[in-house]
């Protein structure tokens, strides 16, 4: 009985970061690429993407923070964090990554501080979500023994 | 066959091994997903140093290589480049960028395929595509007849063994199947950076536009590399130095900046390497123009230049076939046209040493790309080793000059301009249109040529237009030959006739005539007041086809040194991956050039000629010529100098040959004409109303 509770608390918590646009149809790619030969596929590229992401996100604003900004180098940070949120469907990450290469191609160090803070904030509240995902997922396979 | 080859489809991709390179973890691992669903073998790396120095230590253990555009280690553009250079794998970019710039820029570089991601499972179902099409490529260049001898190397290759019988059988798909359940292996040449750099400093000593593979080959002193592994590789340099000349984003590193290759060449080479034709803008705006061309000789069966198809098979098992259509959205088969043309077994017995219209070739005009001075154009080995593979005797020699050489169907590039070919061949022209719409075209130096049947030598100055058999190079003066029509070619050679007459009835080439019917009201005259001379010599009515096939035995057999056609390999692999030929007996189909019209249309009714086809009803009279093209440089910039037109001053050879020719005259005659080359400094070959203007 909790495991169905866990369950549609889950899938609630999924359907809502679909309808709030926080993800997009790619995760539902991830979701179908987990099978048995990659039962844990899903979390395990999510708590990739967690990891990576925040590492993107403390290298660029180290390297804004820096007199003198290497645009380029942020642009590819950029790049790569639009590129991993791209193959989660972190669908709002993604977007504003590509306002965030447009600072940076204008080469504009403000432009770039607040959408740095702007990603931070999405992202941050995707982990939160992403990781109370996990939990539940945990939580679930928890009240299943194991074969 | 086709479900055998299905059956291997259905089980090749499976095992596919593939190098995927993307410094963002994430994708990474959403790619090796993707990757092991479709059942291939990922083999994943973050960096591009790693994956550059995988490929290298491991050069037969991936089948393909997909890299991530921005790394921050590497510019994807750059691994794509050496990839392309060292490797020649598919290499297929991804990149979260999907501007249209930046794809661009990707296949610019040699990408087969851009992905944007997030990378989907449909993406990566689909992308054992590009390694069978490169695959079928490289067996086809095998099958085109090159010897085993052409192929390497390397200790971890298994070596595959093609029989001349095999590659006779006619039935090349037999052999691809074979080749892809046992192994997905291929023979590949790996250029180390060590090689690359002796490749480098070659191509420097010898100046980047004279390199070429043989002397590159001699200068490096490998010995385990061919020259057409060379040519190869010197081709897709040649095209890395064009793009990083022509780009700003590339880094020219040790490259000279400077390259002029034309425009056909690049896009040629862009088929070797991506396995797809990109035509550049000159070439689709030619070749619209260019609708169509049929013959029935080997000579004919050349180009549209540029866009060699898989549609052209011939085969001896089929007689009467539809020889196919080059160029874009022609399609085979809507052909039918094609008369039987010339019994190669006749042929063989006039021109024992020389290949005639039993062997052919669908080149396009970019081509023939080097040549060094000993004539090892590619052309000319192409028509050898078709030669050879065809009769199973190595006994064509490659003439001197490119146009020899170009003589089965092979046109050469032009350097800077245009060229098309309608039927026939073309030879490259330097600098301006070259228009070749049967026959053979060679190189015009400053001034377009046009061809639009029979052979056009080089025009030095001045617009040519051919519309009759043979097209001698002018000098000063606008040329027009009338459309091809109701003589006997025979008559064209009156000053020569001691050496030539008409050959038998065997040959006969009634579309011509047809298509002069067409030509006629299509084609606007350019120059009017010559008149009208229909009783006068240039009509060759049942247009003997032996001439043609002939006459390319002759500038074939007038070359000096004997070739084979593992030469060929390098060059030649477009083309011979397009053209899967076997013994063509009896008959040849036919051929179809055009890009727009539609096959049917243009083989019967609308044998119109591209806006740039001025068909004139004038005839020039009893202009003979003989168009053997000795002396056919290409690639070198002195080249036009060089087409030869083989005749000499007293206007001769159509070589046309019966049985009675006193064969052995023939070819006193054309060694004599061989040893007088280097026309481009101004001999003429015709008499008539345009005598020497040099």
């Amino acid at each position: 009985m909790a495991a169905a509770a866990l369950t549609s608390q889950l899938n609630a918590l999924v359907n809502n970061m679909f309808a709030m646009g926080l993800l997009d149809d790619q995760f539902q790619q991830l979701q179908m690429l987990q099978d048995s030969t990659a039962p844990d596929f899903v979390s395990e590229v999510v708590t990739l993407f967690c990891d990576d992401g925040e590492r993107i996100i403390c290298e660029l604003s180290r390297q804004l923070e820096k007199p003198n900004v290497d645009f380029d180098r942020v642009d590819s940070y950029v790049h790569q964090l639009k590129g991993s949120s791209a193959s989660v469907g972190a669908q709002k990450v993604k977007n504003t990554c590509i306002q965030f290469r447009e600072f940076c191609q204008q080469r504009s160090r403000d432009g770039c501080l607040k959408t740095l803070d702007l990603v931070r904030t999405e992202f941050y509240d995707l982990r939160n979500k992403f990781q109370a995902m996990l939990q539940l997922e945990q939580q679930i396979q928890a009240c299943y023994p194991k074969h | 066959m086709a479900a055998t080859q299905a059956t291997a489809a259905r089980k090749f991709p499976e095992g596919l091994r593939v190098l995927a390179v993307d410094d963002s973890p994430v994708c990474l691992m959403l790619l090796e997903a993707l990757l092991r669903r479709c059942k291939y073998q990922p083999t994943m790396t973050r960096d591009a140093a790693t994956a550059l120095r995988m490929l290298r230590e491991r050069p037969g253990d991936f089948d393909l290589v997909i890299s991530d555009v921005h790394m921050l280690d590497m510019d994807g553009f750059k691994l794509l480049e050496l990839i392309g250079l060292e490797m020649d794998l598919p290499v297929i970019m991804q990149s979260a960028n999907g501007e249209l710039e930046t794809m661009m820029k990707g296949v610019t570089h040699g990408a087969c395929d851009y992905l944007v991601k997030p990378v989907s499972l449909k993406d990566i179902q689909n992308i054992w595509q590009h390694v069978w099409r490169k695959r079928k490529l490289d067996i086809r260049n095998h099958n085109g007849g090159y010897n085993d001898g052409g192929e390497l190397v390397g200790a971890t290759r298994t070596k595959r063994k093609y029989t001349r019988k095999m590659r006779n059988d006619g039935d090349n798909y037999g052999e691809n199947k074979e080749n892809m359940d046992s192994t997905l292996k291929r023979q590949r040449v790996v250029w180390t950076p060590e090689l690359h750099r002796d490749f480098v400093i070659a191509v420097h000593e010898l100046g980047v536009d004279r390199a070429v593979p043989r002397k590159i080959l001699r200068m490096m002193k490998v010995d385990y590399m061919t020259r057409e592994n060379i040519a190869s590789h010197l081709q897709k340099y040649r095209l890395y130095l064009k793009r990083i000349s022509t780009q700003t984003g590339m880094d020219p590193d040790q490259f000279p900046e400077k390259w002029k290759y034309m425009n056909e060449l690049d896009a040629l080479k862009n088929y070797c390497e991506n396995g797809r034709y990109r035509l550049t803008p000159a070439i689709a705006s030619s070749s619209s123009s260019n609708p169509f061309a049929r013959m029935n000789s080997a000579s004919a069966l050349a180009t549209n230049g540029f866009l060699p198809t898989h549609s052209v098979q011939l085969k001896n098992s089929q007689r009467n076939m539809a020889m196919g259509t080059v160029g874009h959205g022609g399609s085979p088969g809507n052909n039918p046209v094609f008369q039987p043309l010339q019994n190669s077994s006749n042929a063989r017995k006039c021109f024992p040493s020389g290949p005639s219209g039993s062997s052919f070739a669908n080149i396009s005009n970019g081509l023939v790309l080097d040549t060094d001075d000993s004539g090892s154009s590619y052309a000319g080995m192409f028509c050898k080793s078709m030669w050879e593979t065809s009769n199973g005797s190595p006994s064509c020699h490659s003439g001197n000059s490119s146009a020899n050489k170009s003589n089965n169907g092979v046109s050469a590039p032009a350097n800077q301009f245009q060229v098309q070919s309608k039927f026939g061949f073309s030879a490259l022209a330097n600098q301006f249109p070259v228009q070749s719409n049967c026959g053979f075209s060679a190189p015009a130096n400053q001034y377009q040529v046009q061809s639009n049947g029979g052979f056009s030598v080089p025009a030095n100055q001045f617009p040519v237009q051919s519309n009759g058999e043979f097209l001698a190079p002018t000098n000063q003066f606008p040329v027009q030959y009338p459309e091809v029509n109701n003589q006997p070619l025979v008559q064209m050679n009156q000053s020569s006739t001691n050496h030539f007459s008409t050959i038998g009835n065997d040959y006969q080439f009634p579309d011509l005539a047809n298509c002069s019917k067409y030509w006629q009201p299509t084609a606007p005259s350019m120059f009017p007041d010559l008149g009208h001379n229909d009783g006068t010599s240039f009509r060759p009515s049942q247009a003997n086809i032996a001439n043609i096939n002939q006459l390319s035995s002759f500038a074939a057999s007038s070359g000096q040194e004997p070739m084979f056609g593992d030469e060929l390999h390098g060059q030649m692999s477009p083309i011979m991956s397009t053209i899967s030929l076997s013994d063509f007996d009896d008959q040849m189909g036919s051929f179809n050039i055009g890009n727009d019209t539609s096959p049917a249309e243009m083989m019967h009714d609308n044998f119109s000629l591209g806006s740039d086809s001025n068909i004139s009803s004038s005839t020039p009279t009893d202009s003979s010529f003989g168009s053997t093209f000795p002396d056919f440089h290409l690639d070198s910039p002195e080249m036009p100098a060089q087409m030869l037109n083989g005749g000499d001053e007293d206007g001769i050879l159509l070589p046309v040959l019966d049985d009675t020719v006193d064969q052995q005259d023939l070819f006193d005659q054309l060694d004599e004409n061989n040893g007088r080359e280097k026309l481009g400094s101004g001999r003429c070959v015709r008499k008539g109303p345009f005598e020497c203007f040099f």
